[in-house]
């Protein structure tokens, strides 16, 4: 996708469903599961991801755990009770907006 | 698999120090990655030389390399450190309260001492308490009485709290406590223990009063979550 904006503001929902579907991910492991999903359409880059989950943890929705992986340390995000919450309610509004846009981009013929 | 080394993570961390990441907290996330990446280049070609695929690997954060990165975790973590300060104002807000009560017990008690002068100050402020709870009694009675009327229902909990939990109609006790050993005033421990008194109805009437009452709408959708259903 070239519109890097329209995706932009999505990041966050992005992660935060990731985490739901896994227990607990770490950097590189999201990027590449969002590769994967999409398919290369949607190309997180390294720049956005992390600001985004930097500030998910400081918003109280992800709390962190640092394993010793090999010879490094290796951060793992997980949600907190409070991202669970806000990933349903982040989601709806997610269905509810494309419902919308979906209304105006292709509207449905009135059976009047 | 092909891991990277003890000397080529020390390199990722000079190399994030070098792009200007003077945190250790980030250096430790963005070597991570960087490793995490250059191995999974190895998988598939361990020939690949680190350097270059360092060097690949950066690019993929754009213009600003890290830039980004630590200038949000700057912020990120200035929220949370700001998170702190809010609740330790709470923590110490809530020590204030204790002193406040502490000073009251304290100044009741020192004005009941003080024979005439002092009996007279702390009945009148009794008796001016007891006027003002049967005014908010009353009050509340005709709140709750047009709320029935209103709407034609009442749910038990709000009944109670508009009742205060009968607990104003304890509020003649610091009055009584007052007349019955108003002659015992001289001795120091009855006057402490008076003031304690006073002070404890005094604060329990301002909560059923005041606090819990202004948090009823609150408290009660959180205990009946059908008020939300409701026909308004």
């Amino acid at each position: 996708m070239s519109n890097s904006k329209l995706y932009k503001g999505s990041l966050s929902i992005i992660i935060l469903k990731l985490l739901t579907e896994t227990h607990k991910m770490y950097g590189y492991e999201i990027t590449q599961k969002v590769k994967e999903l999409t398919q290369g359409e949607l190309n997180i880059t390294e720049g956005a991801l992390y600001p985004a989950l930097h500030k998910l943890e400081a918003d109280g929705f992800l709390e962190v755990e640092m394993q010793r992986v090999d010879n490094r340390l290796r951060k793992y995000y997980k949600l907190t009770q409070a991202g669970n919450k806000e990933e349903v309610s982040r989601i709806e509004e997610l269905e509810r907006f494309i419902e919308t846009i979906q209304g105006i981009v292709n509207p449905k013929p009135s059976l009047g | 698999m092909k891991n990277l080394s003890a000397e080529q993570i020390e390199r990722l961390y000079e190399f994030t120090r070098q792009h200007y990441v003077e945190y250790y907290d980030v250096q430790t996330e963005l070597v991570d990655h960087l490793a995490s990446a250059i191995e999974k280049h190895w998988q598939e070609n361990p020939e690949l030389e680190f350097e270059m695929l360092l060097q690949q690997e950066f690019k993929k954060f754009g213009i600003f390399g890290f830039g980004d990165v630590v200038e949000e975790r700057q912020q990120a973590m200035q929220k949370r450190y700001f998170k702190l300060v809010k609740k330790e104002v709470f923590q110490f807000l809530k020590l204030l309260k204790v002193i406040i009560v502490a000073f009251l017990i304290w100044l009741l008690s020192f004005l009941l001492l003080q024979k005439e002068i002092g009996v007279l100050i702390i009945g009148g402020i009794v008796f001016a308490e007891l006027i003002w709870m049967f005014y908010e009694l009353i009050r509340l009675q005709k709140i709750q009485k047009q709320k029935k009327k209103e709407k034609g229902r009442i749910y038990l909990l709000e009944e109670i709290l508009l009742k205060t939990g009968d607990v104003g109609s304890l509020g003649f006790m610091p009055f009584y406590w007052f007349w019955t050993i108003e002659k015992s005033f001289s001795y120091q421990y009855v006057a402490i223990f008076l003031g304690f008194l006073i002070t404890f109805s005094f604060v329990l009437h301002y909560i059923v009063f005041k606090i819990l009452l202004a948090k009823k709408e609150e408290i009660l959708h959180s205990v009946y979550p059908e008020m939300k259903l409701e026909k308004v």
